[in-house]
């Protein structure tokens, strides 16, 4: 198991938010990088791995929900938290349906993103260790195939 | 809930108003025309109609008279001519003959009879007076019948000394010559044309040539009284003459003949202009009368008719003034609690930056080098008040959006009485505590529902813990469901506490959002406005009766179906199409704002 903390992927559109709470994960040690819209957060995902996006759901330009499909359909295996006011909790659970980790109502306690964090990364390592075994016995598969052949 | 009266009463008069104008324009119009044209019709017809009246009574009055002395002369002759001399002069025998001729007249008017010879002494008498030594040779009369041989008198005292006229009748010639006389009472005569006095000051009298009274009369006095000249006119002419007069500012009217049967009296007939006329005022009053009688009448039955329509209306107003009631209260919580979730979002965003701030410095006093930061301790207590406010407020904002959140409506079969059990199990344990005690009166067979009963645990929940908060030192919460015998497709669930009560002033506003009595921090104002928003939605009905000191009570009436309009329903109650239209917060908090004013 890999136990260095998940890189992380802030995007809100309220700057000021995004750079404090960039600023306090950054203390707990989190690589943590942001992005003020979904536009801008795509290209930052195409650019370099992340762990977990924490996304909010009510952004202008690009929506919550519009980034998360865009960011799904990249494929490149990260979770999704959504960050979300009270009425949006249709959208955030809509979400999850389409993919999305778990949704937290905004404004959040840190303890609880944080948790959140943690449990989304490790759902994602599982995933990345089901991928790996799932390759490794591939390879190994094609190996045993070539060998005997 | 209190009904708004005064918009009724404002509505109540001008309708009264308006049915009694309607009533009364066209009644009243017609009446004052029938009036009008009948004041016309007689002012004009009925001084034409006085003096119509005036000639008829004259010549009327001027045949009874003429009749009446026509007749004195006729019976005089006819005796005079069938009795010898000798005979009449016989006392025994002309008291016969006066007797019959008594009996003849029925109004007695003869007063006596006498038989004068050529020298003016009595040779027979028969009457009430000593008169037989009298001597008439140089009486006026007696030189006019000795002269004319047939003389009537005009009214005169005599020796008798009551008024009197004469009609006598010559026989004979030269000494042999005789004279019969009788005599009238002026009072019998004058008491004939008494009889034929008319209204007030309508009479008529009879004057002679000079203007001497020859009957009592009303306006100018008794016998041998001049009348008046100013007010007569007394000249020659054929037939019925009317003229007006005037005396002390009487106006008269008159109508006057001379008679035939003694031609040198005159017959008047006089009435007062006013009194002539009276029978018309009289008409014309009673015509008044009439109408204002119809008028009370017909105002009367215009009142009861209004009384009628109004009562109806005012039924129809009060029923009116409910629904619009409750659906003002609906609306308004509708538009509250879009502006309110309109203010929790926006208010969100600086309230989550608020809390990250505050964190993130109580990160900072956690690094090794603020150690040495003396003030860490009151730093960390402030910044620590700052982040269970900052939470304070969100619990406030996810309240207001959950208030207007749109529910998820499943609707599944909910046993009433179980689900109430369920809530109140919730809270019995806490309350027992207190020494409140829960007293449940459970319909046996309640039908079961078809409704949410996720919405409904909430709202039992809510009632449940205001009814425990308003319960001091211990008590009951008496939870109550029936079938409703009137409306079978709706039950009823009442929870009701012995608790503080709610102030009169405070009932209609308890459903409002924010309204509370609790202490800043102990409660939002919120709960029995999203009891209201739920019970709304559901399609029941909730209200609320309360006595400070005794309790409170609240009463739901829940359908057993769901409302259909469902969407429509939760739409007004302003949830989440601030996603589905596409707008944001702030622009719809813009529109509320905007449509505020």
């Amino acid at each position: 198991m890999d136990e260095r903390l998940p890189r992380l992927l802030l995007v809100d559109d309220e700057e000021r938010f995004r750079q404090t709470l960039c600023k306090r994960l950054a203390e707990m040690g989190f690589p943590v990088a942001t992005a003020g819209s979904g536009q801008e957060a795509l290209a930052r995902i195409r650019e370099e791995p992340f762990d977990v996006v924490v996304l909010d759901v009510m952004m202008p330009g690009l929506s919550g929900m519009e980034t998360l499909h865009e960011i799904q359909k990249l494929g490149c295996g990260v979770e999704v938290l959504m960050l979300t006011g009270h009425s949006t909790i249709e959208s955030a659970i809509e979400g999850m349906r389409l993919g999305a980790h778990y949704y937290l109502l905004k404004p959040c306690d840190i303890n609880e993103l944080v948790e959140k964090i943690h449990s989304a990364y490790a759902v994602k390592q599982s995933r990345d260790q089901r991928l790996r075994q799932a390759e490794e016995r591939a390879l190994l598969d094609q190996m045993e195939k070539k060998i005997r052949f | 809930m209190n009904t708004r009266i005064p918009p009724v009463r404002l509505r109540r008069k001008k309708l009264a108003q308006t049915i009694l104008l309607a009533a009364f324009l066209p009644a009243v119009s017609v009446l004052v025309a029938v009036y009008l044209l009948f004041l016309a019709q007689t002012q004009s017809g009925a001084a034409g109609n006085a003096e119509i009246g005036i000639a008829s009574k004259v010549e009327n009055s001027k045949v009874t008279i003429d009749h009446q002395i026509s007749e004195v002369v006729r019976v005089v002759k006819f005796i005079s001519d069938i009795y010898p001399m000798v005979q009449l002069a016989d006392p025994k025998y002309l008291q016969t003959i006066f007797e019959s001729l008594d009996q003849e007249f029925i109004n007695h008017i003869f007063e006596d009879l006498g038989v004068i010879n050529a020298r003016g002494f009595h040779m027979a008498y028969v009457g009430p007076y000593e008169l037989l030594d009298k001597n008439y040779s140089r009486e006026p009369w007696f030189v006019e019948v000795m002269e004319k041989g047939f003389y009537i008198s005009d009214i005169f005292l005599g020796f008798r000394r009551v008024p009197h006229f004469i009609v006598a009748v010559k026989r004979g010639s030269g000494d042999s010559a005789w004279v019969l006389r009788a005599t009238v009472n002026g009072f019998l005569f004058s008491s004939i044309l008494d009889n034929i006095r008319f209204g007030n000051t309508g009479e008529v009298f009879i004057v002679n040539t000079k203007g001497l009274l020859q009957t009592r009369s009303l306006a100018n006095g008794t016998f041998m009284q001049p009348v008046n000249d100013e007010l007569l006119r007394i000249r020659h002419h054929p037939g019925v003459e009317l003229y007006r007069s005037s005396l002390r500012d009487a106006p008269f009217i008159i109508g006057q003949a001379w008679l035939i049967s003694k031609p040198d009296w005159l017959l008047v007939v006089q009435q007062d202009e006013r009194d002539a006329l009276a029978p018309v005022g009289a008409t014309r009053n009673r015509l008044l009368l009439l109408l204002v009688g119809g008028l009370a009448l017909l105002s009367l039955s215009a009142m009861a008719t209004i009384r009628l329509v109004l009562q109806h209306f005012l039924q129809v107003n009060i029923e009116n003034n409910l629904m619009d009631e409750q659906m003002i209260q609906s609306q308004k919580l509708a538009a509250i609690g879009q502006l309110s979730a309109g203010i929790a979002h926006e208010i969100n965003n600086p309230l989550a930056i608020i809390g990250e701030e505050a964190g993130w410095l109580q990160d900072i006093l956690k690094r090794e080098s603020m150690k040495e930061f003396k003030e860490a301790e009151e730093f960390k207590d402030s910044l620590r008040e700052i982040v269970s406010q900052a939470g304070r407020c969100r619990e406030i904002t996810h309240k207001l959006l959950s208030f207007a959140r749109k529910m998820d409506s499943a609707i599944r079969d909910v046993e009433l009485n179980v689900l109430l059990d369920e809530v109140a199990s919730m809270r019995e344990k806490d309350a027992s505590l207190q020494n409140i005690k829960f007293v449940r009166e459970f319909e046996k067979d309640l039908p079961i529902l078809h409704s949410e009963p996720s919405l409904l645990r909430q709202v039992f929940l809510n009632l449940i813990n205001n009814a425990i908060d308003a319960i001091r030192g211990g008590g009951e919460i008496r939870l109550v469901t029936r079938k409703n015998p009137d409306r079978p497709d709706k039950v009823s669930v009442s929870i009701g506490d012995s608790g503080i009560g709610i102030p009169k002033e405070n009932l209609d506003k308890i459903f409002d959002p924010f309204f509370t009595t609790k202490p800043p921090g102990k409660g939002t104002g919120l709960g029995l406005s999203i009891c209201h928003g739920i019970v709304q939605k559901i399609g029941g009905e909730i209200a609320v009766t309360s006595v400070p000191g005794e309790g409170t009570t609240f009463t739901i009436i829940l359908p057993l179906e769901p409302p259909k309009d469902n969407g429509a329903r939760s739409k007004e109650m302003g949830d989440a199409d601030l996603i589905t239209t596409g707008q944001t917060p702030r622009s719809l908090l813009q529109q509320h704002i905007g449509s505020a004013d």
